[in-house]
């Protein structure tokens, strides 16, 4: 006992030491090997599409969508207030399925990057890729942000004492610092795949969302210079047949998400595609099925159907495997068609109505559609409005697409209150969830809420 | 001088088992009627004395010898003297009779023995020894070795219970004869005769002598049989000489407190100073002169004294000592202490409460039966967790668990499932692997005098778990069997089918909705006739509980032993054969040398539990409609839909199971050395461990087949153990006017938990759904942590003349749990008390039998957070990404946290009236926990939820503690005995450093307590439009108040404001009842908590709705039916469920019969004849009644999602052999 009491008063920090946790590692730790501090990488993919309907997988096609004109929610609960755009600042959706994992990733990505700086033990091309991968991410989740939101806090540091009082800042400065964080991360990304497939990010998938940055801040030459090399680049070709397009490393796709260890093969197809004779989750508004030509492959290959109480009702189909299915589909963020609606929009807006026709025409031929050259557009309006058109119809139930189309070209408004009953203008922007404005007093709420 | 020999003496010892037995074989040289002639004994039963006077004939001895060996008994052999007076001398042969000689020694028998023979003497009177001519025993001089040696004792034990066995076998045979009968009847006949004749004889006091040297050895009862038996045919070849009018008194020694036997209690003669104790059914028998007086006493009974007079039979109650307080010890962990001299708050509960409640759960035994202690169950579902709250909650956010100790060893009070389950989202119990009836007590350590010997951990009180241990005396078999039956205590009335119909109609008219089969499928494609009882059909069926138990204890002065084993089976109220089962080993020895120097305890308790449940509760689904379809199909298999409509049939949860197999050990090794008359050393050692696998499956025959689901199964393993070990050194110094006692100590801590969980998918058939290698896709992933701790601690107390005592604590704690540098920490108190009763002054009041100031203040603290917490890490996901290992980061990085500091202050009053009959205390205390560990709610942004960080919150716990206890009758037959305790506990958060700013603002609120049921002021409904309008904070009426503006922080405080029990004990004669009651005051959640979907939506309701608005004008408390989501009735539906408003707390007073339990007890002759001491049958009720206004379903559960607690009826019995 008595060399015990001496122990202890000699050594009593030491006994009650602990080893590490066998499970985990330290920052330090991560960050002294490539191929852990890829492990790192790798878990913020994994996080980004392993939390089921939350924004990076599926979250972004369902609650923008169903705010805007393509689906809605067949039985009644918390999405109806998407629905009818009438969102409570405590719907529970946009805190833990928007606004929490948005701010989780971007927490990941900042830790990355600071993880990487702070270590000399990686080599410099593994650490190049790694924060180029951990900049873009960070820059297409505030992306998502400023679109929802509006101004949002910007957080860059892991540094909670800093992070937890963060206001809100402008939009115009976020999109400032996405645009930075992405043409670092198109310096840094290599032209190749880390992996052999399609499923993280390169240059390339910079470079695509550089172009739709672009075109959303009006930037045309930017947006058309970005959306130029991707067509042009050799890897990336538009598929002739719609419904490969969202097959597992198709051609067309050039980022997509891999679901592993989930019953499930992507969220959407688990969200969308009904069980026999059910009624499905989520159903598009006959508007827009009246929208599609009846030859456009598309409402053949990415819209099905089903027959609920002698009713015909229709659903996204765009990934068409609700479980199981083996990974034979990946879920798609970024794919080539939308590189050429970019180009042909910021050619519309530089009144090059020819150019802009030449890539409408590309899409439209893919869907089993005419050429315009016959019916050329009169002026600049008529070609944007067959654009957006054809946004709407190719990148339907996509990634928010629709919804920020309409808001960005300050469509929304207009369309939205024809179809919706109590629209209001203030409905353009999410409300900040009412839990954050209690967690941090430094938040204010979106004008309307 | 009438001689009178009582040769009844002889023949009732027989008849009562012989415990002790008088076997004296005395010569009476004279009486040629009467020739010496040798008589086997068994050894346990031996009687022994040396050769006071004359010489026994060799030629006798030789033949008595003889025939021992002839017989081949080897048990021993009695010599009867042919000399002068009375004279005997035993030569005992072989191990079994030294082992028997070992029993004997602690009941005063001197005896010294060799190691292959024994001669035993007693001391003689001193007349006796005046003989001079005594004869050395030759026995003595091979030497004595005496037996120490254990491990020896341990075979011999067993070969002792294997020749009791064919002694009794044997004894039979020889008898029950009626011959043998008749012929010691006879022959005592012709004894008395001879007796009388000398009745002038100068021998004296030979009885006396005799009893005296009975050696009073335990034994198996049942061999009690036969020793009589023995005993009877050797009173026919004894000679007695009777010197005086001395005869045997018999009778038995009952306690008042409970009108059992006392077993143990010392009979003394008051003249001869000869005593006698009584046996398992309290019987004694001493001899005595009708003149003489005898005293009864027993340890924590007052001691009386009866003269004999010509009484054969005394019978007497003993009254619970007015010093019990002072002889009762406490066990307070790293020290005993006597309850009247204790400065700090403890409380014990025996292990005979405990034992008397129906619930497999120790912890539940407890609710309502200690102040300041609350007792939450959880779930009705057995296994369940149980919250333990001790004072108070004095964290914000963190553990307010107490600590756990059990048999000296840390106990994991948490769950250690990893797999959610039916048990609810606390997970399962640990402690529902003890067995209750292995508990000799519980105690609960509640003030800073009493906790800070704890230090870190002692914050949030302790609770202290002491096992049955063996006691002295003789070799005890009980068997305990009983079964019983279990119903869910009450459950609101739901809407019938019809009621639910005219709902749902009236829902669409008021939304202006049309039904259509799709939007309302339950009325248009359903059978809206049927009606389907689901609170009857998923949780109203009959538990039924089987148990059984068998302990085997017993023990010599030196070694006791207890080794017991149980058995418990429950199954569930779900319409499934699935069933808890439960199976205990708790055995223990201790052992002290003969010196009493050194002394070793060892035990050790094993549970292996199982619990079969299905996945989730079904409780949650008796909100289905109740014109729900038919859930089977005709075939037998479970039906899915109706007219084209699924439904989710609440029966697939039957078929997705969740097995939890949990194992617990507890070893515990504790060795006490005296180096000196005053100097103790002890070095405790414990080792825990407890392991759970689980298992939770999910077939495809689960699931509507037209879901096309595959099979799943997760597996779940974890396993926790841990070291402690505590030196530890105690002194203790007299001085002329006081004593200081001195404790100092040391603990360190080792704890290692891994846990192990597969998740294994994408099975094709059920077959094989418990194969991992089956599974079309599996992930997995575990885990590891370490806990370790340190502490040095010391206590010293002085008592002053039994008048002043003061104790100083104190304990220096380091614990894993915190970063570098903020490891240690210093916690103690000071405890003092007065006990005025002993004053001088107090003479003058002799009402006042005790009384007692006492008080204490200290600081304990509390680690109870997660290991690793101030560690930046990063740990793997169980979704790999692209092949690739994929980590993420587990937290925000915080390694500044140190140390929640608990300061307690206590200050109570205790007294005694009426030689304590009346015992009644008052304690108060308060308690302020500052530096709160918390786990801070950060704004997402951060990237996190939260941070272990200090906050400089201060929080107070204060209350009163009133306990009374009344012996209100207390007689030989009847005896009634009530105890009251209540508890009066307020919480108040002191201050909060910058609250409003915090994101703390909207759930607590300066000045009230943490408990808080927050929301908006409901207003009622607008007769008008039906709907529910709030009160803003301005007073003025909306229907869409403002979070921020109009949220009332604290509309109800959900504390309890006063909680307690009620206790009363009756006996009648053999028939004794005990009744509990627990009862709490407080505001609670009502049925609206889990009822959140707005009545007329496709759930069932409770039959209050239908009180609701029907058409405007109607004045009403329940707004009306809406099924339209997007509808204002909705809205504001929506707006209660996210934000609360004062309809959805409700009163959740309640005064419940906890516990009833009947006990017969059968104690006749006929039975003690068998072996059987005790033999009673029982009748136990748990939660019989509950009387409660609350508006839910059960007041203490206050859910509908979880199953309400059990009332539980049992019946069994008791069997002490």
């Amino acid at each position: 006992m008595c060399v015990m009491f001496a122990c202890f008063f000699i050594a009593c920090d030491a006994l009650v030491v602990v080893d590490p946790p066998k499970t985990e590692l330290t920052r330090a730790n991560v960050f002294s090997s490539d191929q852990s501090a890829s492990s790192a990488v790798a878990g913020l993919y994994s996080q980004l599409i392993t939390s089921n309907f939350a924004l990076m997988s599926c979250g972004m096609t369902l609650y923008p969508g169903m705010s805007a004109d393509e689906i809605y929610n067949s039985s009644p609960g918390l999405n109806d207030e998407f629905t009818l755009n009438s969102l409570d600042p405590f719907n529970s959706t946009i805190n833990t399925y928007i606004w929490n994992p948005a701010y989780r990733y971007i927490y990941q990505a900042n830790a990355i990057i600071e993880g990487l700086e702070s270590s000399n033990a990686i080599s410099e091309s593994v650490a190049e890729q790694l924060k180029g991968e951990a900049l873009f991410i960070r820059a297409f989740c505030y992306f998502y942000l400023v679109n929802l939101f509006g101004d949002v806090p910007f957080i860059v540091l892991t540094d909670y004492n800093i992070s937890n009082s963060e206001p809100r800042m402008d939009t115009e400065l976020i999109y400032d610092a996405i645009l930075s964080d992405l043409l670092l991360a198109e310096r840094l990304l290599k032209e190749e795949y880390p992996t052999n497939e399609k499923i993280r990010v390169n240059k390339w998938v910079a470079k695509a969302m550089l172009a739709r940055v672009y075109l959303y801040l009006e930037n045309y030459e930017a947006a058309i210079e970005k959306s130029t090399d991707l067509i042009d680049a050799s890897d990336y070709n538009l598929l002739d047949e719609p419904s490969e397009v969202f097959l597992a490393n198709s051609a067309e796709a050039i980022w997509q998400l891999r679901l592993d260890g989930n019953s499930y093969n992507t969220w959407e197809g688990a969200a969308f595609i009904p069980q026999p004779g059910v009624m499905p989750n989520f159903v598009i508004y006959e508007d827009l099925i009246k929208a599609f030509a009846v030859e456009d492959k598309r409402l053949e290959n990415w819209i099905d159907r089903v027959v609920v109480d002698g009713q015909t009702v229709y659903f996204p189909y765009k990934y068409k495997i609700r479980s199981g299915g083996g990974g034979t589909e990946y879920y798609t963020v970024v794919r080539l068609a939308e590189q050429y609606l970019i180009r042909a929009e910021a050619y519309a807006y530089l009144d090059e109505i020819n150019l802009a026709i030449d890539d409408l025409d590309i899409i439209r031929i893919r869907a089993g559609l005419e050429s315009l050259k016959e019916k050329m557009p009169s002026d600049r309006n008529e070609l944007l409005n067959l654009i957006n058109q054809e946004r709407r119809l190719e990148l339907f139930c996509e990634w928010g697409h629709r919804w920020f189309d309409l808001n960005r070209t300050n469509r929304l408004d207009n369309v939205m209150a024809e179809k919706k009953d109590d629209w209001s203008v203030n409905d353009k922007l999410y409300p900040i969830p009412g839990n954050q404005l209690l967690a941090n007093p430094a938040l204010t709420q979106n004008i309307g809420y | 001088m009438k001689q009178k020999l009582r040769l009844g003496n002889c023949y009732a010892l027989a008849k009562h088992k012989l415990k002790q037995v008088a076997v004296s074989p005395h010569t009476q040289p004279s009486s040629a009627a009467l020739p010496s002639v040798p008589i086997r004994l068994c050894p346990a039963y031996i009687s022994l004395k040396r050769p006071a006077s004359g010489i026994l004939a060799k030629e006798e001895r030789l033949y008595s010898e003889r025939k021992a060996h002839t017989e081949g008994y080897g048990i021993g052999q009695a010599h009867v003297g042919a000399g002068q007076g009375s004279a005997s001398e035993q030569v005992l042969y072989s191990d079994y009779t030294r082992i028997a000689l070992h029993l004997a020694r602690p009941n005063g028998v001197q005896s010294e023995y060799s190691s292959s023979t024994v001669a035993v003497h007693t001391e003689l009177r001193s007349d006796l020894e005046e003989i001079s001519n005594r004869r050395p025993s030759r026995w003595l001089d091979r030497g004595s070795a005496i037996v120490r040696n254990w491990f020896a004792f341990g075979q011999a034990i067993v070969w002792h219970l294997f020749d009791c066995a064919s002694a009794f076998s044997r004894s039979v045979a020889e008898g029950l004869s009626k011959a043998s009968r008749t012929l010691v009847e006879a022959r005592s006949k012709d004894c008395r005769t001879s007796l009388e004749q000398q009745s002038n004889n100068g021998q004296r006091n030979i009885e006396e002598s005799c009893v005296c040297t009975h050696a009073k050895v335990p034994a198996p009862s049942g061999l009690g049989l036969a020793l009589g038996l023995v005993a009877l045919l050797l009173v026919g070849n004894v000679k007695y000489t009777a010197a005086q009018e001395s005869f045997s008194v018999r009778g038995k020694v009952i306690s008042a407190a409970d009108g059992a036997a006392i077993e143990g209690a010392t009979v003394t003669n008051k003249r001869t100073r000869i005593h006698a104790v009584t046996d398992g059914a309290g019987e004694y028998s001493i001899p005595a002169r009708p003149d003489d007086a005898l005293i009864y006493s027993f340890l924590g009974y007052v001691t009386i004294e009866q003269e004999i007079g010509s009484r054969e039979r005394i019978s007497v109650v003993l009254d619970v000592a007015e010093s019990m307080l002072e002889e009762v010890e406490i066990n307070a962990g790293y020290y005993r202490v006597k309850a009247k001299e204790r400065t700090g708050s403890i409380v014990e509960v025996n292990g005979a409460t405990i034992a008397q409640q129906p619930v497999s759960d120790p912890l539940l035994a407890l609710t309502g039966r200690v102040s300041g202690v609350k007792i939450n169950q959880n779930s009705g579902i057995t296994g369940a967790a149980v919250t333990v709250q001790i004072r108070g909650m004095n964290s914000i956010d963190q553990g307010n668990e107490p600590l756990y100790i059990v048999d000296g060893v840390p106990f994991a009070s948490e769950s250690n499932t990893l797999l959610g389950s039916s048990l609810g989202t606390q997970g399962n119990s640990p402690f529902a692997s003890l067995n209750p009836q292995d508990i000799e007590s519980i105690v609960v350590a509640k003030d800073a005098d009493a906790t800070a010997i704890y230090g870190s951990r002692g914050a949030n009180g302790v609770v202290l778990i002491t096992t049955k241990r063996g006691r002295q005396g003789k070799t005890k078999i009980t068997f305990d069997v009983g079964a019983g039956m279990s119903r869910i205590t009450r459950f609101m009335t739901l809407l019938n089918t019809q009621e639910y119909v005219e709902m749902r109609k009236e829902a669409f008219k008021n939304d202006g909705r049309t039904l259509t089969s799709t939007t309302a499928p339950d009325i248009m494609a359903w059978d809206t006739t049927r009606y389907t009882d689901l609170v009857k059909e998923l949780i109203g069926g009959d538990a039924y509980t089987a148990n059984g138990m068998v302990s085997l204890s017993g023990g010599s002065e030196h070694t006791n032993f207890l080794i017991s084993s149980g058995f418990y089976r429950q199954t569930t109220v779900f319409p499934t054969d699935m069933a808890y089962k439960k199976a205990t080993l708790s055995s223990n020895v201790n052992h002290s040398s003969a010196d009493q120097k050194f002394q070793l305890l060892i035990s050790a308790n094993y549970g292996l539990d199982y619990n079969g449940l299905p996945s989730s509760d079904l409780t949650s689904s008796v909100r289905l409609p109740p014109n729900i379809p038919s859930l089977y199909k005709p075939d037998g298999k479970l039906n899915w839909e109706e007219g084209g409509y699924t439904f989710n049939n609440p029966l697939g949860v039957l078929r997705r199971l969740y097995k939890l197999n949990t194992e617990n050990l507890i070893g515990n090794l504790r060795t006490t050395y005296s180096l000196a008359k005053n100097l103790e050393v002890q070095l405790n050692f414990g080792y825990s461990s407890q392991t759970s696998t689980e298992i939770r499956l999910n077939p495809i025959s689960a699931y509507n087949p037209t879901s096309n689901r595959k099979g799943n199964a997760s597996h779940g393993n974890n396993t926790r153990n841990g070291i402690i070990i505590e030196p530890q050194l105690n002194y203790s110094l007299k001085l002329s006017k006081g004593t200081f006692d001195i404790l100092l100590g040391g603990a360190w801590q080792k704890n290692n938990t891994s846990g192990l969980t597969v998740d294994a998918s994408g099975y094709e058939t059920d077959a094989i759904l418990e194969s991992i290698g089956g599974a079309a896709a599996v992930t997995s992933s575990n885990s590891f942590t370490q806990y370790r701790y340190a502490a040095l601690f010391g206590r010293t107390s002085y008592n002053h003349r039994g008048k002043y005592l003061l104790n100083f604590t104190a304990r220096r704690d380091g614990s894993s749990r915190f970063g570098p540098g903020k490891r240690l920490a210093t916690f103690g108190a000071i405890g003092g008390a007065w006990i005025f009763s002993r004053e001088s002054f107090m003479d003058y009041l002799p009402i006042i039998t005790s009384g007692k100031i006492r008080g204490s203040y200290g600081i304990t603290g509390s680690d109870a957070i997660g290991n690793y917490q101030y560690l930046d890490t990063y740990a793997f996901t169980n979704n790999p990404y692209g092949g690739q290992a994929a980590m993420y980061p587990t937290r925000l990085f915080n390694p500044d946290f140190g140390w929640e500091s608990n300061r307690k202050f206590e200050m109570a009053f205790e007294t005694g009236l009426n030689r304590d009959k009346l015992l009644f205390s008052v304690a108060y205390y308060n308690n302020r926990s500052s530096n709160q560990l918390v786990q801070y709610s950060l704004p997402g942004q951060t990237g996190f939820m939260s941070i272990t960080r200090n906050m400089p919150a201060l929080l107070r716990n204060s209350g009163w503690e009133i306990e009374a206890d009344a012996s209100l009758i207390s007689s030989g037959l009847f005896s009634w005995h009530s105890s009251v305790n209540l508890t009066f506990p307020k919480s108040t958060l002191l201050s909060f450093p910058e609250l409003k700013n915090s994101p703390y603002r909207n759930r607590y609120a300066l000045g009230k307590p943490l408990n808080l049921g927050s929301g908006f002021q409901l207003n009622g409904v607008n007769p008008e439009t039906g709907i529910y309008e709030f009160l803003t904070a301005q007073n003025q009426i909306s229907v869409n108040p403002s979070r921020e503006e109009d949220l009332v922080i604290g509309l109800v405080n959900l504390d309890p404001k006063l909680f307690g029990g009620f206790h009363n004990s009756f006996r009648f004669a053999r028939f004794q009842v005990e009744v509990f009651f627990e009862f709490k005051k407080q505001m609670g959640h009502s049925y609206l908590r889990d009822f959140t979907q707005a009545p007329g939506t496709m759930f069932n309701q409770p039959t209050v709705v239908l009180e609701r608005w029907r058409q405007p004008g109607s004045e009403t408390h329940i707004q009306k039916y809406t099924a339209l989501a997007s509808s204002d009735a909705s809205r504001v539906n929506t707006v209660m469920n996210a934000n609360g408003a004062d309809a959805k707390y409700t009163d959740a007073s309640y005064l419940r019969l906890k516990n009833v339990a009947m006990t017969y007890r059968f104690s006749t002759e006929a039975l003690r004849k068998r072996g059987i001491s005790t033999f009673s049958i029982y009748l136990r009720g748990q939660n019989l009644l509950t009387f409660t206004n609350y508006l839910g379903n059960d007041p203490e559960t206050q859910s509908n999602l979880r199953l309400p607690p059990l009332r539980t009826l049992t019946a069994g019995l008791k069997l002490d052999i």
